[in-house]
């Protein structure tokens, strides 16, 4: 037998063992190792650390772990912890954003000068003026907001396998994958 | 657990859009099924009963929590493992940061408290299933994963890539690695013996 066939059988005796090869390779695992005394042996010595596993008293938590498990979680359930909302965080820190802005604004009216020291017509046009300005920023917010929300809704539908509007009961949490557990409950 | 899941999947797709519709005793039954599955498997991820107990927690309330991101289709078995393995690996980096800030006295301690399995574990424990949990809690956390998840779970190379978030190569390779050094160390603790 050559190392080059040896090297690629021990590499598979692991798949073979839990499974995990299709016939073909398989049947060509099983031709070598009945001629090749070396990969007999490495088969058989991993056969044999698997059973060790087997032996070990890992196949299952210790006795009362999942019970404890399932009675922890139902309790804080009852407690009232509720699932995240349709658009978590990003909406959250939108609308944080958008509090935050008219607060400025509004902490800048309220110190400002008003101008009735320089009298009351250009005071008046001044405040027409600046009311006007916190309306038009008032909706450049709301606007930001939207294109947040499409954004994310757009990536949502990406990452849930193409276009197409999201259905009610698609993942509807923003772009999470499995995998990519960020801010999940956290 | 397998065999159920294999009989009713139309029933486990029910129970996951019926949670994430927020619907309590949807997720209830989710978690009775797969709290013994998944408290076992951060239990061969980290050889510690009471991290079983309380990641395992952590496990079900993050998915309560982050169910309405499970894309409608995919494995419900994957994602749970995959939020237990990002659990158990995060607990195994505290572990050694905490074992390394400890006077070199007190390491020893650590070591007994890591060892510390439950009393029904006590009983039964033996110099043999000590050598091959010793075996195992040497692993690299990503070999550990991919063994444990093929091995005691079943999971397919495909399903393990999925939890463990990396390549069907990779879980090749670290299967392949993992079970060279299991091997290695079972075989060294034979010959010292």
């Amino acid at each position: 037998m050559n190392n080059q066939a040896c090297e690629q059988v021990q590499a598979q005796i692991g798949e073979y063992l839990l499974g995990g090869l299709p016939d073909a390779e398989r049947e060509a695992i099983e031709s070598h190792v009945a001629l090749c005394p070396r990969c007999a042996c490495e088969l058989a010595d991993t056969r044999r650390a698997l059973d060790a596993l087997d032996q070990a008293g890992l196949a299952a938590a210790p006795t009362g772990v999942a019970d404890a498990v399932v009675a922890g979680v139902a309790d804080r359930l009852r407690q009232g912890l509720r699932p995240r909302s349709r658009f978590g965080w990003p909406l959250a820190v939108a609308a944080a954003a958008a509090c935050l802005a008219v607060g400025a604004l509004g902490i800048w009216l309220g110190t400002r000068p008003t101008g009735r020291d320089a009298g009351g017509q250009v005071a008046n046009e001044r405040l027409v003026f600046e009311a006007q300005a916190v309306v038009a920023h008032a909706r450049s917010v709301l606007r930001q907001l939207d294109d947040v929300k499409r954004e994310y809704d757009a990536i949502g539908r990406m990452v849930n396998g193409g276009p197409g509007p999201m259905k009610r009961g698609d993942r509807t949490e923003g772009p999470k994958v499995i995998g990519n557990l960020k801010g999940v409950g956290s | 657990m397998a065999e159920s899941e294999g009989r009713e999947p139309g029933h486990e797709a029910k129970l996951v859009r019926d949670a994430q519709a927020g619907r309590s005793a949807a997720f209830a039954e989710l978690l009775r099924r797969y709290a013994p599955r998944v408290s076992a498997l951060v239990y061969q991820l980290t050889s510690d009963a009471d991290a079983a107990r309380d990641l395992s927690q952590t496990v079900f309330l993050k998915a309560y929590r982050g169910i309405r991101s499970l894309r409608s289709g995919a494995s419900l078995r994957a994602w749970l493992f995959q939020i237990a393995a990002n659990e158990a690996k995060s607990f195994l980096r505290r572990r050694q940061r905490e074992r390394e800030h400890l006077p070199p006295d007190a390491q020893p301690l650590a070591e007994a408290a890591a060892a510390d399995r439950g009393p029904l574990d006590r009983l039964v424990a033996d110099e043999e299933r000590a050598a091959v949990r010793a075996a195992l809690d040497e692993l690299p956390p990503r070999q550990r994963s991919v063994l444990v998840l093929r091995h005691f779970h079943g999971l397919s190379t495909a399903e393990a890539a999925e939890a463990l978030k990396c390549s069907a190569n990779a879980v090749k390779a670290n299967l392949c690695y993992a079970l060279k050094s299991l091997r290695a160390k079972l075989a060294g603790g034979e010959n010292r013996e």
